[in-house]
């Protein structure tokens, strides 16, 4: 039987972080009424003019720079024109010819190896408006549909990627990478469900060891990492079983529907389209100055890769933390501001509370680091009174709950929580003294060697302060004083 | 009167800008059903503004020279809750949210806003025959077209209706109608007047410019209307430049090029006489004239009739019965929708533009027209750059006839395009370029065309300026509304 | 080379213009006169040309990444058919996009 292997590059479509559209000064932002962030540009009036905004040229090459592509100070917007409601203008403002970035690449992890896939180009473009299709659930059998231009204008940068991936799996590690990367490059806020990461895979498959390449079908609509996984072999079920059966794969545009786990056609080859690219008139060539170029480099976050080191090599972060850090930019975000609290904390004990404690707890309570009652600087607080011996770490874990329901200050807490731990020498001495006067039995056995048996008056002690004797301080008390005795 | 001494007459309170106003309404209402010059008028809103610069002017405060001054604008620019037609029955009903950088910066100069003017649809033509609420008339002939597309633009200043309007150029619609009504009209180097609010045609070749009874109303009109505007990318970020005090009315050694192609076979003598008349008045008062070859002209209409097509194609396109638009009734589906409205509130000419357009760019012609228009518009741009080493301005009849008889090309829209064989050059290159009355065809006034240097709109009004101080073609007016 | 009937049908589709046949009749001679300018552009030496898509050299003004408050856009006022605060347009599938 014929082996074959699969070939995928990806587009992927990342909406920028900026405050306003990408040729409009309509507000930028998901989830608002609908056609509230709109102004004549967006809607497409008549006499109304694009004008480029400039944060998302920093943010288009900064993405470039992090994916190592070749940079364009001269590019060029061009006019793609096509007829959808959806489309206020019938042309989309989008790069073609000259985009901004051209050829780089990012490394992949594929089971231990690193794996580097080419990027083709990265070009800046505009998003189109969105559909509400009324009486049906989709577009199918809807009676008509209501037209919402609140994302229409919406800046993107579309990275399309070299058929590199060799399976689904790769191409779910290149998407894990590429959003880590445009996370924490601060472009975008690499949010999947919301629609801000858009991937749209290229799928073909050949026989092993044939140079050419199939022919290749778009599957477009893989807004998760398991459907991007899902759709991939879906389709390559689908090709495979069809030229086996003696057919051959047409390249037109798939659909997948995550709900039956398969892919349909979208337009045959008969419409295909004819986009008639011309150059904006309306848009002179971006020029980037070199000026401009060096103030953006300098200004360039750091990079995933060179994070990930440092958090080893000067934070002494583990394998483990990092990964949960790096696996999620609010809980790396929130990380980092709580470590800039109070700079005399080392971070990996605020490291340890966020990638533990309070990770399971906001898994727990359904909530996230960026709507967490429990503030980063609270978080540093906290950590600060463990350190100074106020509280213990078991009243730490009791506290995190409360921070995180009443957003209290730990100081506040402290009390309320039923005080201080008692730290003060004198203080203790006084009870361990005590116990050991009523356990005398007990000094003998730990003089004869059976130094376990402290846990006992230790277990006593603390029941005489109500828990709140600062334990390391206890053991060491009672071991002086059995020493005197 | 004149800009200037209208504007002395409000300063010194001997006229009341609403009594201006009020005679300018009069004068339309009497004279409009022989013109229709207009779409529509404004007078209430009008004489609101009329009056609060009275009130400035009456507390003695320092006004612009234009404030007070009535002025007509083409249809086919906004004004906030004003219709904007485009003269297309696509946007009959459009009522415009925003108002055109232009428009604004005249009316924050305290110029009065009377009405929109009539002009062909989307400013595709050079008649106004092509308007949806019908022609503009030839203020010299009523059986004559005014010109296009800003024809009511025209039609009103050479009829006395206001003193000063406004039109748009993409390929000559200012120049061939104040050719065609025996006034002057400007169109400013591209990107010295914002777009922004201005309906596009042609991206790439839209520009705003005054139309005035002489050169100096339109350097005061002009020289309001510049401003660097965030809201347009192609508007270059310099000051407004200084017009009136550049009207020296001294054209010694000034360098003038006559390139030949614009005086060929396709040119009526009955043009040329006038325009060498004119050139010899310029050589006598110590301009230098200098025949030159400009051979990249010879392709500027096919030039033209690819480029502004293939923008206006995708313009165009927004006007997709979804938003502010005419929407055909009982569509069955969203496709329905799209060609149906489209092939019903389009106008014809609109229609074989969009077509034109949209073929030059299609896949397996784009080469063949589109590319092959982009490389002669470099041609011609190099052409202007190569004469203007040497001479200060490029001087040519403004169009090769004097203005035709209604109808005489309807079945040959083709034949209408050479109107614009002159005006055409300096679009493509983006240059400033002025056409001043320069004498008569059969009773029927011809125009001369002057073309500056790129952003020297300067020498080029001091020509026109001079030349209007030599002569007085400017100041002929038709006999019925003397 | 100049535009046939087959051509005019796939451009009329291309820009979503629906025109009766007589329009299509009307319209058809008269582009192609037009289209006979275009070998003009044949007698200049184009080989080697830049194509130029602008009139001026100039370099694209950027803006700032600055919100603007709008006033009323009368998007109401101006809509064929206002619906939920929505444009509405007839059943997209039933023509299919095209
Ligand atoms: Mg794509
Ligand atoms: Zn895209």
């Amino acid at each position: 039987m014929t082996e074959f292997e699969v070939v995928i590059g990806i587009e992927v479509h990342a909406q920028l972080k900026t405050k306003t559209k990408l040729f409009s000064t309509a507000a930028n932002n998901f989830g608002d009424d609908v056609n509230t962030n709109v102004t004549p540009v967006c809607l497409g009036m008549p006499g109304a003019l694009p004008v480029l905004n400039k944060k998302a040229v920093e943010f288009a090459i900064t993405a470039g720079l992090a994916l190592d592509c070749e940079i364009n100070l001269t590019s060029v917007f061009s006019r793609k024109n096509y007829f959808y409601p959806d489309l206020p203008k019938g042309y989309q403002i989008s790069q073609f010819d000259l985009p901004i970035c051209g050829l780089g690449h990012l490394d992949i992890d594929v089971d231990g190896v690193t794996k580097r896939i080419g990027i083709t180009r990265i070009h800046m473009e505009e998003d189109a408006g969105k559909l509400l299709h009324q009486g049906a659930d989709g577009i199918a059998g809807s009676t008509h549909s209501l037209v919402d231009l609140n994302r229409a204008g919406t800046p993107l940068i579309e990275i399309v990627s070299e058929p590199d991936m060799r399976s689904a799996s790769e191409a779910k590690a290149y998407m894990v990478a590429l959003r880590e990367i445009v996370q924490h490059m601060g472009v975008c806020d690499g949010n999947m469900d919301q629609g801000s990461m858009r991937a749209d895979a290229n799928v073909s498959i050949r026989p092993v060891g044939q140079k050419e390449f199939g022919t290749r079908a778009e599957v477009k609509n893989l807004n998760s990492f398991r459907s991007l996984e899902r759709a991939i072999n879906v389709e390559v079920k689908r090709q495979k079983a069809l030229i086996l059966s003696g057919g051959t794969v047409i390249q037109e545009t798939r659909n997948y529907d995550d709900a039956t786990q398969s892919t349909t056609s979208l337009r045959g080859k008969a419409d295909a389209h004819d986009y008639r690219y011309f150059p904006e008139p309306d848009l002179p060539p971006l020029i980037v100055t070199q000026d401009w170029f060096k103030t953006i480099k300098e200004a360039l976050p750091e990079h995933p890769v060179a994070k990930r080191e440092r958090y080893a090599s000067e934070l002494g972060l583990s394998q483990f933390e990092i990964k949960v850090l790096m696996g999620d930019i609010e809980t790396d975000t929130y990380f980092n501001a709580a470590i800039l609290v109070n700079t005399e904390i080392a971070p990996k004990e605020i490291c340890k509370w966020v990638v533990g404690d309070i990770n399971a707890l906001l898994k727990e309570t359904e909530s996230s680091f960026s709507k967490t009652k429990l503030s980063s600087a609270h978080l540093a607080e906290m950590v600060d009174l463990i350190l100074k011996g106020t509280i213990s770490g078991k009243m730490a874990k009791d506290m995190i709950g409360k921070m995180a329901e009443t957003g209290d200050a730990p100081a506040k807490l402290v009390d309320s929580m039923g005080g201080a731990q008692i730290s003060d020498e004198g203080a203790l001495l006084e009870a361990v003294k005590a116990v050991l006067d009523a356990n005398l039995d007990v000094i003998e056995k730990i003089k004869n060697g059976k130094k376990q048996a402290a846990g006992f008056l230790m277990g006593q002690v603390m029941k005489a302060t109500k828990g709140k004797a600062k334990p390391d301080l206890v053991s060491k008390l009672i071991f002086e004083e059995v020493k005197k005795r | 009167m004149s800009v200037k001494e209208l504007s002395s007459k409000l300063k010194n309170r001997e006229l009341k800008a609403v009594d201006l106003a009020m005679a300018t309404f009069s004068k339309i209402e009497a004279t409009e059903s022989d013109l229709h010059s207009f779409i529509s008028l404004r007078k209430e809103a009008a004489l609101l503004q009329a009056d609060s610069i009275d009130a400035k002017l009456d507390k003695g405060e320092e006004l612009s020279p234009l404030a007070g001054i009535p002025i007509t604008i083409k249809d086919n620019m906004n004004l906030r809750g004003e219709k904007t037609t485009c003269a297309s029955k696509m946007l009959e009903n459009f009522v415009s949210p925003f108002t055109s950088t232009a428009v604004q910066n005249l009316m924050d100069a305290g110029m009065v806003v009377v009405g929109k003017a009539n002009m062909d649809e989307f400013a595709m033509g050079s008649s106004t025959e092509n308007s949806a609420f019908g022609p503009s008339k030839n203020p010299w002939d009523l059986t004559r077209v005014p010109g296009g597309s800003s024809g009511g633009s025209a039609s009103a200043i050479a009829a006395g209706q206001v003193p000063v309007s406004l039109g748009s150029d993409t390929g000559g619609s200012i120049r061939q109608p104040a050719a065609f009504c025996g006034i002057s009209g400007f169109k400013p180097s591209y990107g010295r007047v914002s777009r922004y609010g201005l309906v596009a045609f042609a991206s790439s070749l839209d520009q705003i410019g005054p139309f005035g009874r002489s050169v100096e109303d339109i350097a005061y009109v002009t020289e309001g209307l510049c401003s660097h505007d965030v809201h347009d990318a192609t508007s270059v970020p310099a000051p407004a430049p200084q017009l009136v005090s550049a009207l020296t009315k001294d054209v010694r050694g000034l360098r003038i090029a006559i390139p030949k192609e614009l005086f060929s076979d396709e040119i009526d003598d009955g043009v040329k006489g006038p325009v060498y008349a004119a050139l010899d008045v310029l050589k006598a008062k110590g301009a230098i004239v200098e025949e030159v070859s400009m051979q990249a002209l010879v392709a500027s209409i096919a030039t033209y009739y690819i480029v502004a097509p293939a923008e206006a194609s995708a313009n165009l396109a927004r006007f997709d019965g979804v938003r502010y638009t005419s929407r055909i009734k009982d569509a069955a589906n969203l496709t329905e929708m799209f060609t149906k409205t489209r092939g019903q509130f389009f106008g014809k000419e609109v229609k074989r533009r969009i077509i034109l357009g949209t073929y030059a760019l299609s896949s397996g012609y784009y080469d063949a027209y589109y590319i092959k228009a982009q490389k002669a518009r470099t041609l011609i741009k190099q052409s202007f750059d190569r004469v203007f080493a040497n001479f200060d301005v490029v001087i040519s009849p403004t169009t090769p006839s004097a203005a035709f008889k209604f109808g005489e090309h309807a079945n040959s829209p083709d034949k209408m395009y050479i109107a614009d064989l002159c005006t055409i050059p300096a679009n493509m290159a983006g240059l400033p370029a002025l056409s001043v009355p320069c004498g008569f065809d059969n009773g029927m006034p011809v125009g001369l065309q002057i073309i500056g240097k790129s952003f020297d709109e300067a020498t080029v009004l001091r020509v026109g300026d001079a030349y209007q101080a030599f002569t007085d073609f400017h100041l002929a007016k038709p006999e019925a509304y003397a | 080379m100049s535009i046939d009937k087959k051509d005019l049908e796939h451009v009329l589709k291309l820009a979503h213009l629906d025109i009766p046949d007589s329009e299509k009749e009307e319209f058809l001679p008269q582009l192609q006169r037009t289209f006979s300018f275009m070998k003009a552009m044949d007698s200049l030496p184009l080989e080697g040309v830049e194509p130029s898509a602008y009139a001026n050299n100039q370099a694209q003004f950027l803006r700032e990444d600055t919100p603007e408050n709008q006033a009323d856009l009368y998007m109401e006022k101006n809509a064929p058919d206002w619906d939920q605060g929505c444009f509405s347009v007839p059943q997209i599938l039933s023509g299919g996009e095209s």
